[in-house]
């Protein structure tokens, strides 16, 4: 085998093993989710677990609003078990942008959890930023339909402790 | 020398790439992100994703290749238009207009070229499919995907977006958002000339290549092309191509259609004009 073969091997070789590394890649503090939201409850892409032992976790939430009309939604936090604590958190998104030309509505939250208008059938982006929880703990990501009070997504974003499994998407 | 006494200096076709360059980063880069903004997004995530459509996901089927498709609509046109010019007059957006490189590349330059590392050595097409084979296949046979992880077109734009929105400062605050930064640091802002990341990693740039090399065939495209007859075998060429698309055998230069990025960086820099942008 000529040296210029066995060179192009190793480097196919070494290329896979980057992408792998690459792919196996997960990120102990974050969590992409995706979510469908609708007056039925709305749906979940995949669970959400978290490894407990960070300080703090990001879940970047991409929810799409499932209905014919606008609606006014509130991203709430609450611990999936009754009189339970929930921890410091805060919603963030990336929308509106820095300098806004005006040619859209944008879908982002206010510092109430509110999204002002959801456009139907549009996605957005939601940023949870949450203190890590004392223990293992479910907690659920809660959006309300302001004006029937109706839920549209309840997301439940598991703490586990490090035996417990977790899962990252992308 | 002043850096604006420089600029001066440079050659027409290198200051007319670098505001090309500049233009893209203002249309597409926040804090403006106009071209963004007209297809309601503030980066180039979400619609206008580029580089998410043609994943196959963990559970391909068609219908859900057309749903990726809808739901990055504007990231798909974009691929389409970009491999379109490509095919006709070769790499134009990767070497003169995408502001991810570009913003990697100008960054690279602004460094001392003793602190920037040559990624040269390692030969890029091998690689490049290689990691480029993972990119597409990962999930569906259940490595994981590598996606948004270490993507460039993500994490450049949050850095310009930072200073304005808190979000973008959230997302470099996690694991994933530090590991994307330092895959743009070591194979973007350091590597010599700026194009690693471009080079091994881009899946667009993966794509545009073939597109460029498929093209390169017909007669009546323009491509970077040497003539023969007047290149000298200096060597000028291999030394300055920031992709390692050239290579003198045989005491003659060739630039290799699927590496060669356009940028025209060898055409200015050769002593006898061997090498133009023309047709075959």
């Amino acid at each position: 085998m000529s040296a210029k073969i066995i060179k192009t091997v190793l480097f196919i070789a070494l290329g896979l093993g980057v992408g792998v590394a690459a792919a196996s890649y997960q990120s102990r503090d974050s969590v992409h989710a995706m979510g469908l939201m609708n007056m039925g409850g709305g749906k979940v892409g995949h669970p959400v677990n978290m490894k407990l032992g960070e300080d703090r976790y990001t879940v970047a939430a991409s929810l799409t609003w499932l209905n014919k009309k606008p609606g006014d939604l509130k991203a709430t936090l609450e611990n999936a078990a009754p009189g339970e604590a929930v921890p410091q958190h805060r919603f963030m998104s990336w929308y509106p942008p820095a300098v806004d030309l005006g040619f859209n509505h944008w879908n982002g939250v206010d510092k109430d959890g509110v999204i002002h208008g959801m456009t139907p059938f549009a996605r957005t982006n939601l940023y949870t930023v949450i203190d890590s929880p004392q223990r293992p703990a479910v907690v659920n990501l809660v959006m309300t339909e302001v004006k029937s009070g109706k839920r549209v997504l309840t997301m439940p974003i598991r703490f586990v402790g490090e035996d417990g499994g977790g899962h990252e998407s992308h | 020398m002043s850096p604006i006494n420089s600029i001066k200096g440079w050659d027409r076709r290198k200051k007319v790439r670098y505001a090309w360059i500049i233009a893209g980063m203002l249309l597409f880069l926040p804090p403006v992100a106009f071209l963004p903004q007209l297809v309601g997004e503030a980066n180039l995530c979400g619609k206008l994703c580029p580089r998410m459509f043609y994943i196959i996901g963990a559970d391909p089927t068609w219908t859900k290749i057309g749903e990726n498709v809808l739901r990055m609509w504007a990231g798909a046109a974009l691929v389409g238009a970009i491999l379109f010019v490509t095919f006709f007059f070769g790499r134009l957006w990767c070497g003169h207009l995408c502001p991810i490189g570009g913003t990697q590349e100008v960054v690279s330059k602004l460094l001392p070229e003793k602190a920037t590392i040559d990624y040269r050595k390692i030969p890029a097409p091998p690689f490049r499919y290689a990691y480029f084979s993972v990119y597409i296949l990962g999930a569906t046979v259940g490595i994981g995907s590598i996606a948004c992880k270490f993507c460039n077109f993500r994490v450049i734009p949050f850095l310009f977006g930072s200073p304005f929105v808190p979000t973008y400062q959230a997302y470099f605050m996690t694991g994933v958002g530090l590991a994307g930064l330092a895959v743009v640091v070591l194979t973007g802002f350091l590597a010599w000339g700026g194009r690693g990341y471009c080079n091994y990693l881009c899946p667009i740039g993966a794509l545009d290549a073939v597109v460029n090399r498929v093209g390169a065939n017909l007669p009546f495209v323009k491509r970077m092309r040497v003539t023969h007859s007047i290149c000298t075998g200096c060597g000028t060429c291999q030394r300055v191509c920031p992709m390692a698309a050239a290579q003198v055998t045989n005491g003659k230069a060739d630039l290799d259609p699927i590496s060669c990025l356009q940028c025209r960086t060898c055409e200015i820099n050769c002593p006898t004009a061997a090498i133009a942008w023309r047709k075959k």
